[in-house]
């Protein structure tokens, strides 16, 4: 496999040939067992990285490396380097949580908190401290950038569970976006959602990646296609752990994988 | 032969209701048995004088005050201690031999008797640390009986908050206790609160465990080493000693009236709490 991980994709921006993102020989422990090995990658600012792979090959498990959020789990081990503009975030350090309010989330199944639509997208910039002139501010542009302001401003003392799936999504992703980060995660963010929904976020991300470096998880192959410009194809190795089986241009990969197990993958042989 | 399954669900509804008939009728049957024997006796008088001539005079006043300020020591006291208990327990350390420890400690404290908590309170509380029977001995024995009552379901209500709140707070960037503070805690709120309320049921009726150790005292308590009588005391006193059944009864009346009280009361207060986010 050839080493194409430091090439800028076909349609980027100047910018992005700088990795936001990167990771060296990156290993992960859940206990004993070895979820991730040697992954290598970087991933561009500005512009959608998508990880694909056949079930329980570790791209949640990856995604979640880059926000510290595995160590959550107890007994979980990284060894290897994961850089955010090219420092390293497992340092001694590293404050996690300066750490996390620079990488966003967005999760698997819309969850807002059960407090309203305000205070949903108000909670990040409170506890970073800002006061409600400045607050109001932020979940105003957060819910612009989201595309929700024009259906919710009328009711932001409402509910945010009265919402649709899609539209509690999109709050969730302005929740993400109003304490301000540089990259936003995605794991699998369109996976509860009907194909309305999903386009919606679809075009959010689109919009959302010409500030932001954006790495999503997805199963779906014609959304990596759609969305990303860059795609990491991940597999499960004979002895279970995850590994990173090609990483190129979302063209590349999708018209001509130099990878077997990518092509295979693709073509929906295996998966 | 086999019963048709027609015949055993009829079967089996009927036992359901019967029982379910049954236990709410006797609910029924001593609350309008005690309020029908106790509520004659309540008057302005009854409630806002105190006893005269050992009870058999006067009214109650300085009963209902020693309840209320023993209950308050109580709850103030094991609030805190038991809610943190239950916070460290689910939050702050992984399963393990300490917090199966914790929990057996719970379970056995919530197992005994209060008769031997009162032995506890007058031996440790008011012997020992020379507290006497006062307000203060009582509201701290009554505080280490309902530790557990707390504990146990401010843990229960910790647990049905959803693991997903938190890794949303901590992926804000929020610090532990701040995602506690700020997503756990909200949700968790009114099942907290209710195994307070739980534990104030337990406080205002317990009598064994506050007669050892708040004493028997008819003077309305002035301090927190003021010996008090609390109404369960008051209505145990008069009927075993015969003194006046019917006061007895109308003490017993206002206790279930109070308890009453204050149930409708903090749930008001969770539900409106909780309807800002719904």
């Amino acid at each position: 496999m050839e080493e194409s991980a430091t090439q800028p994709p076909t349609a980027a921006t100047p910018s992005a040939t700088a990795a936001k993102l990167a990771m060296r020989h990156v290993d992960f422990h859940y206990g004993p067992f070895r979820a991730l090995k040697d992954i290598s990658l970087d991933i561009h600012d500005r512009a959608i990285t998508a990880i694909i792979g056949p079930s329980g090959c570790g791209k949640s498990t990856l995604l979640r490396t880059f926000n510290r959020m595995n160590e959550l789990i107890p007994r979980t081990r990284v060894t290897g380097d994961v850089l955010l503009d090219g420092t390293g975030i497992y340092g001694p350090d590293v404050d996690v949580a300066v750490l996390r309010k620079r990488i966003g989330m967005v999760f698997q199944r819309p969850n807002p908190f059960p407090a309203s639509i305000y205070d949903n997208v108000a909670i990040g910039p409170r506890r970073h401290g800002r006061k409600e002139p400045d607050v109001q501010e932020i979940v105003e542009r957060s819910l612009c950038r989201a595309a929700l302001w024009d259906e919710v401003k009328d009711g932001l003392k409402g509910p945010a569970l009265a919402l649709s799936a899609g539209q509690q999504q999109l709050l969730c992703i302005a929740r993400a976006l109003a304490v301000e980060p540089e990259a936003i995660l995605m794991d699998e963010p369109c996976s509860s959602l009907d194909p309305a929904a999903t386009l919606e976020v679809e075009e959010l991300m689109l919009e959302l990646a010409q500030e932001y470096a954006i790495v999503i998880v997805t199963h779906n192959m014609q959304q990596a296609a759609r969305v990303s410009s860059m795609s990491a194809c991940m597999m499960m190795d004979p002895d279970r752990a995850g590994v990173l089986a090609e990483y190129d241009a979302t063209s590349l990969i999708f018209t001509n994988p130099k990878d077997k197990r990518t092509e295979d993958y693709i073509s929906g042989r295996i998966g | 032969m086999r019963m048709s399954p027609r015949l055993s669900q009829n079967l089996a509804r009927a036992v359901i209701w019967a029982s379910a008939v049954l236990v709410i009728g006797l609910l029924l049957f001593i609350l309008a048995f005690i309020l029908a024997k106790g509520l004659p006796t309540l008057s302005w008088d009854f409630l806002t004088q105190n006893p005269s001539d050992m009870g058999r005079g006067g009214g109650i006043l300085s009963t209902i005050a020693s309840t209320l300020f023993v209950t308050l020591v109580a709850v103030v006291v094991a609030t805190p201690f038991g809610v943190g208990t239950a916070f460290y327990l689910t939050e702050y350390t992984r399963e393990g031999r300490m917090t199966r420890f914790i929990r057996f400690g719970a379970e056995s404290l919530a197992a005994i008797p209060s008769i031997v908590y009162g032995l506890f309170g007058f031996i440790f509380f008011v012997i020992t640390l020379k507290m006497g029977w006062s307000v203060l001995s009582g509201g701290l024995t009554l505080a280490v009986m309902i530790l557990p009552t707390i504990i146990r379901t401010s843990e229960e209500a910790i647990r049905t908050v959803p693991k997903m709140y938190r890794d949303v707070g901590f992926s804000l960037g929020a610090t532990k206790w701040q995602t506690i503070a700020t997503t756990v805690v909200p949700s968790a709120l009114p099942g907290i609160v209710t195994g307070i309320i739980l534990a104030i049921g337990r406080c205002v009726a317990e009598t064994a465990a506050v007669i050892l150790t708040a004493g028997s005292a008819l003077q309305l308590p002035t301090s927190l080493f003021s010996p008090a009588r609390t109404m369960a005391v008051h209505f145990y006193i008069m009927a075993r000693e015969g003194i006046s059944m019917e006061r007895a009864y109308g003490t017993a009346a206002l206790l279930i009236l109070l308890i009453l009280v204050i149930n409708v009361a903090v749930n008001l207060l969770v539900n409106r709490f909780v309807a800002k986010g719904r």
